[in-house]
């Protein structure tokens, strides 16, 4: 091809479709739960495709329900079951009885409770994130929140079979209140104490995102990161026994 | 203002948000749909930030869109083909260095685009280029005229040859850079079936990323691209330069400031 003025333009070889090119490793067969187990780093990379927002984000979100509401309904059981045996109702906990309209409080306060403390942290945790000078988009920062959250969440189901046989033991045979008094408190702080697992997930997955800083500058923004992140954790732990109680304490007003 | 108040405007807002999910989730399946409705009306704080994305996401590649029968545009769509199956088949092998390079990667994939873009809009002004003839004046009663009418009609000759130069050398380079990654391509599919440590992958992979060097400091800044064959840039910016980027631009980079609050050691 040439044009009016003399100027051959190079004509370009014709490339071969790549038809029989395998396409990359498809992940939508892989279960979520058990990249969360086994293969995070795998994980983070999913995460780090804008396009797969849209189809991870719902899937963590039911993975996270999914475990609020088998721990919800497993700790009514238990506290039901003490309350029936020993008779004993913490003061100051609103009714979650499985045996009343209250029966869902427990389940609700909690599902709705660590989800919706999570909407309330996401903005300062994109802050933090902003300020440690990462470069990161609220959808990056919604992702790790929500598998964090979903982390947690499977932890809580791991830990539950063994906290439900020893909590059994103290309905089968006898118990001292303090010690009752211990598996109630320790059946309601199951959720923050699993959540750690969660914590820590998030902030593998958020440190890698470190490498968007340059070299030069990368240590001391990553110990700034590390106590924001500390900070975030502080700060969640907070708000999300507040949001919890408050949504308790009102459905127990409205449902009894 | 109380919580029942509080809890109808937020879920009115839900409802807003669960109205956009449902009519921008494609997927099948009424089940999952179904459950994405319910849950961004309830948690619709998580899922605005992936709505507003979503759409900021589709109006991106209108910009930058080649035609569809471009060849430039095919040969950097089998490169980059044939970069996602190899970087596909990295899982559970060297999967960490994805993660790590994803963002230069991602630079690199623009910055073919753009080079490929800056070669179309060159050879469309060229062959927009005509022979000037109506305006070239009278020989036998303007010939001060015609001298200054031929020295000018040389220069811009001369110019549309050094455009024509720079297009060339434009073109080599793109070239030459897709088939240096195909060839790292290449190795990384060897590597993988031949046993090699991950730590070759690692290497692999970063130098598909430092290809991003050569690419983006032409197609980003012109000026500091070759210019003429004879230009003392040309040859620091053609392809075989890249091949001296073995090492990790960024990873490899000593640290040398320390964290100025505590005494963490460097990651």
């Amino acid at each position: 091809m040439s044009t009016e003025i003399g100027y051959p333009l190079i004509e370009l070889e014709r490339q071969s479709q790549p038809a029989a090119v395998p396409s990359p490793a498809v992940d939508d067969q892989d279960s979520l739960v058990e990249l969360l187990l086994k293969n995070r780093a795998r994980l983070d990379q999913q995460l780090g495709q804008p396009e797969r927002a849209a189809e991870l984000a719902p899937r963590f979100l039911a993975i996270a329900l999914g475990g609020f509401v088998t721990y919800g309904l497993v700790a009514t059981l238990m506290l039901g079951a003490i309350q029936r045996t020993h008779g004993l109702w913490l003061a100051g906990v609103p009714a979650a009885h499985w045996y009343d309209r209250s029966a869902m409080n427990l389940v609700l306060a909690y599902a709705l409770g660590m989800i919706g403390a999570n909407g309330i942290c996401l903005p300062s945790f994109y802050f933090y994130g902003l300020l440690a000078g990462l470069k990161i988009t609220l959808v990056d920062v919604a992702l790790h929140a929500l598998k964090g959250m979903a982390a947690g969440a499977l932890a809580l189901v791991g830990v539950l079979p063994v906290y439900l046989a020893a909590a059994l033991s103290a309905i089968v045979f006898p118990a001292s209140k303090p010690l009752l008094t211990a598996w109630i408190g320790l059946a309601l702080a199951l959720p923050f104490l699993a959540g750690t697992w969660g914590a820590v997930c998030l902030y593998e997955g958020f440190f890698k995102l470190t490498v968007s800083i340059p070299a030069d500058r990368r240590e001391a923004r990553c110990c700034l990161l590390r106590r924001f992140m500390l900070a975030w954790t502080a700060c969640y732990t907070v708000v999300t026994p507040l949001v919890i109680y408050t949504l308790w304490h009102r459905l127990a007003m409205v449902l009894g | 203002m109380q919580l029942p108040e509080t809890l109808a405007f937020y879920l009115l807002v839900g409802l807003g948000v669960a109205g956009a999910a449902y009519l921008t989730d494609n997927r099948p399946g009424r089940l999952r749909r179904g459950f994405s409705l319910v849950a961004a009306a309830l948690f619709w704080p998580l899922f605005v930030p992936i709505l507003l994305a979503a759409r900021a996401g589709q109006t991106q590649p209108a910009a930058t869109a080649a035609p569809a029968d471009d060849p430039l545009a095919a040969a950097i769509a089998q490169v980059q083909h044939e970069l996602d199956a190899a970087l596909g088949g990295m899982d559970g092998w060297a999967e960490d260095v994805l993660v790590r390079e994803k963002s230069r990667l991602d630079e690199l994939r623009a910055a073919l685009s753009v080079q490929a873009s800056r070669i179309r809009n060159m050879d469309a002004l060229l062959a927009q280029t005509v022979e000037p003839t109506a305006d070239r004046p009278d020989t036998k009663q303007e010939a001060p005229d015609e001298a200054r009418w031929l020295k000018s009609e040389q220069a811009r000759r001369d110019n549309l040859a050094r455009l024509y130069q720079v297009r060339r050398q434009a073109y080599i380079d793109l070239r030459a850079t897709l088939a240096w990654i195909r060839e790292l391509v290449s190795m990384i599919h060897l590597a993988r079936f031949t046993g090699a440590p991950a730590s070759r992958a690692e290497e692999l992979v970063a130098q598909i990323a430092a290809a991003i060097e050569g690419v983006s400091a032409v197609a980003a800044d012109p000026a500091a691209g070759p210019v003429l064959d004879d230009s003392p840039h040309f040859a620091s910016a053609s392809l075989p330069a890249a091949r001296s980027l073995l090492t990790h631009p960024i990873l490899d980079k000593q640290e040398t400031s320390s964290c100025d609050s505590c005494s963490i050691p460097r990651t």
